[in-house]
């Protein structure tokens, strides 16, 4: 009986296409869904016809590997945005706490493996330094993300004092380097070990699901009695600890730290999060989706490597597919949320 | 009946915004199972009134009784510990949820995997909303996952109801339910109201709308530039008058159980130092 009620929303949506209710959800939603995955199979498709030696297990790996530390940031960036917040300081967070590590491991006496706990502790610091400007002096969470991404990235760069740190033992790398049976990269292993519990979290806690109302209807959550400043502090938190985690595997990877690692990383985590379908505007989280936009994102930046492109040109292709994708969305009707 | 018999009792409550008063001296009851309509101009102080009850704003002056004990209502986590749920024009739901998701917001069940895990039991909050809409507001929700924001205002309506028969309301306020709704769906709600009463619930209903006042409330309360003018019970007051009394041709029409007030000997009341008794 409830089924043949018209529907308030159907009115508004009947204008497009895309917007056509199936299977109880707008095309669009259904599109979004599966978008980057349809993406990586395209992609995948194209490579394969341009080079024979793209589809290898080398370069798979390769590709899964670079993906992983955005993975990583990814997760935590779907929860911050998920919650109607902005996390513009995950590329200074992840260049600190590898400098963090960096630093104790080659200055301090400190044991490796409590240095690696420590860089994930710095990590939640600097989040926490994020959640207090946002929750206690309610500063917009980008305005507050921005400054902090300007002083965490100066702080890097006046402690490095433009020096380079290389050479690290195969603890402080074991994240970045180690490989399960010699095959299996433990920072894929990671990476999806984060998204396997973003995952839970998000759909089965009431960290997900407060996460969710606060950025569906803020407002609504207040009424709910839900604590909506202390989950803003966790989300940050969250994502400070995985920027540790993902700097710590970068330090692995890359063997070396300087002034200016990290940049440029909080767009290609913002990009990776949008490509998977979570919506900007909050309430609407896709773990999957991220975890499936940092590997398209992955699959570009080597594609544009095996081709023989150059590095800075790298960086203008970069900004025009992550444009091009967001536009195929607006105009898909990309609206899984009621306006407001 | 053992519980005594009104549940929330309002008295000379007065409140004001810099040198406006937005509340003059108003007494306010409520008995259980009934349902009461609060109507006026814009302006008349009906929002006060009920921000007041659900501690949004404090009142300046007056008494405040809960099942006949004093109470200090200050914030909306006071009213909630009382079970005074409100319903807002615009709906106090998160669109982007689905049903069960909606009637547990912040009161999820959970369940313990390997004894520390502290999980949503999503399953068990979608039986027990789906049961919950389906008998005591007599809506079938079986199967429907979508977004709230995809359906019907009457079927948010009936979700934000659940809401507050999960959380054992003993009074629901509504703020206009029927003002964005269909003909067919008004009479859904009027009859989820009636449900309401049946189950011993008080409620509030603020409306614009006398048709659907009468059609659903016990008594009407009509409030004048923060005053309370009217206080009648439905069968001894025409919709003529209920708005004679909220454009103020008419003065004051005040009737108690025990039957009418005369204006003149209210007027002394106020006169005087003692506040009104109030019903």
């Amino acid at each position: 009986m409830a089924t043949d009620v018209p529907r308030a929303a159907d009115r508004r949506l009947r204008r497009r296409p895309f917007d056509r209710v199936v299977g109880q959800r707008p095309v669009s939603y259904w599109l979004t869904l599966l978008g980057p995955w349809i993406g990586i199979l395209v992609f995948g498709v194209f490579m394969v016809f341009m080079r024979d030696d793209w589809l290898t297990v080398v370069n798979m790996r390769n590709i899964l590997i670079q993906a992983s530390v955005f993975m990583v940031l990814a997760v935590g960036m779907t929860f911050v945005i998920t919650g109607g917040g902005i996390d513009l300081s995950v590329g200074a967070m992840t260049g600190a706490t590898a400098l963090t590590l960096a630093w104790l491991v080659k200055f301090t006496a400190i044991p490796e493996v409590l240095a690696i706990f420590a860089a994930f502790g710095v990590g939640v610091l600097l989040g926490t330094i994020n959640g207090l400007l946002v929750t206690r002096l309610k500063m917009p969470d980008f305005i507050a993300t921005l400054a902090t991404w300007i002083t965490f990235g100066g702080v890097v760069l006046v402690v490095i004092e433009g020096h380079t740190l290389f050479r690290f033992s195969d603890t402080v790398r074991f994240l970045g380097r180690y490989r399960l049976f010699d095959q299996i990269p433990m920072a894929v292993i990671v990476a999806a070990l984060v998204a396997v519990v973003g995952y839970v979290l998000m759909t089965r806690s009431r960290f997900g699901r407060y996460t969710i109302a606060i950025g569906g209807n803020r407002k609504a959550a207040v009424e709910a009695g839900i604590p909506v400043e202390r989950y803003k502090m966790f989300h940050y938190m969250f994502m400070g600890l995985l920027a540790g985690v993902a700097g710590v595997i970068m330090l692995g990877r890359l063997n070396a730290v300087h002034g200016l690692v990290g940049e440029g990383y909080e767009i290609h985590t913002i990009a990776a999060v949008i490509i998977g379908g979570t919506a900007l505007y909050g309430g609407v989280p896709r773990i999957w989706g991220s975890i499936g936009g940092a590997l398209l994102l992955g699959m570009m930046a080597n594609a544009l490597t095996y081709l023989g492109i150059h590095y800075f040109v790298q960086y203008v292709f970069s900004g025009i597919i992550i444009v091009l994708i967001v536009l195929v969305y607006s105009l898909l009707g990309y609206r899984q949320r009621p306006e407001g | 009946m053992a519980s005594p018999p009104v549940l929330l009792e309002l008295s000379g409550i007065t409140k004001r915004f810099g040198g406006v008063r937005a509340l003059d001296d108003v007494d306010f009851a409520i008995e259980p199972g009934e349902v009461v309509a609060l109507v006026g101009e814009n302006g008349a102080g009906k929002s006060t009134l009920i921000k007041v009850i659900t501690g949004i704003y404090p009142p300046d002056g007056g008494t405040i009784r809960y099942r006949g004990e004093p109470v200090e209502i200050r914030s909306r986590r006071d009213s909630q510990q009382l079970g005074i749920e409100v319903l807002y024009q615009e709906l106090s739901l998160v669109g982007v949820m689905n049903a069960y998701q909606n009637v547990f917001l912040g009161k999820e069940l959970t369940k313990r995997y390997l004894g520390f895990i502290e999980l949503l039991d999503n399953e068990r909050m979608r039986i027990e909303a789906e049961r919950i809409l389906l008998e005591q507001l007599g809506m079938d929700f079986k199967g429907r996952w979508e977004p709230i924001f995809l359906m019907s205002g009457g079927q948010q309506q009936a979700i934000a109801l659940a809401r507050a028969i999960y959380a054992e309301a003993s009074l629901v306020i509504l703020d206009e339910p029927m003002a964005s709704l269909g003909v067919e769906e008004v009479e859904r709600t009027i009859a989820i109201i009636q449900r309401l009463r049946g189950a011993g619930v008080a409620v509030i209903v603020i409306s614009h709308n006398l048709e659907h006042v009468f059609a659903v409330a016990d008594r009407l309360v009509v409030v004048r530039r923060g005053r309370k003018v009217g206080d009648v019970p439905k069968d001894q007051i025409t919709p003529e008058e209920a708005i004679a009394l909220m454009v103020g041709r008419l003065q004051e029409k005040l009737v108690t159980r025990e039957g009418p007030v005369p204006a003149s000997s209210r007027e002394e009341a106020h006169r005087g130092d003692g506040r009104p008794e109030s019903r």
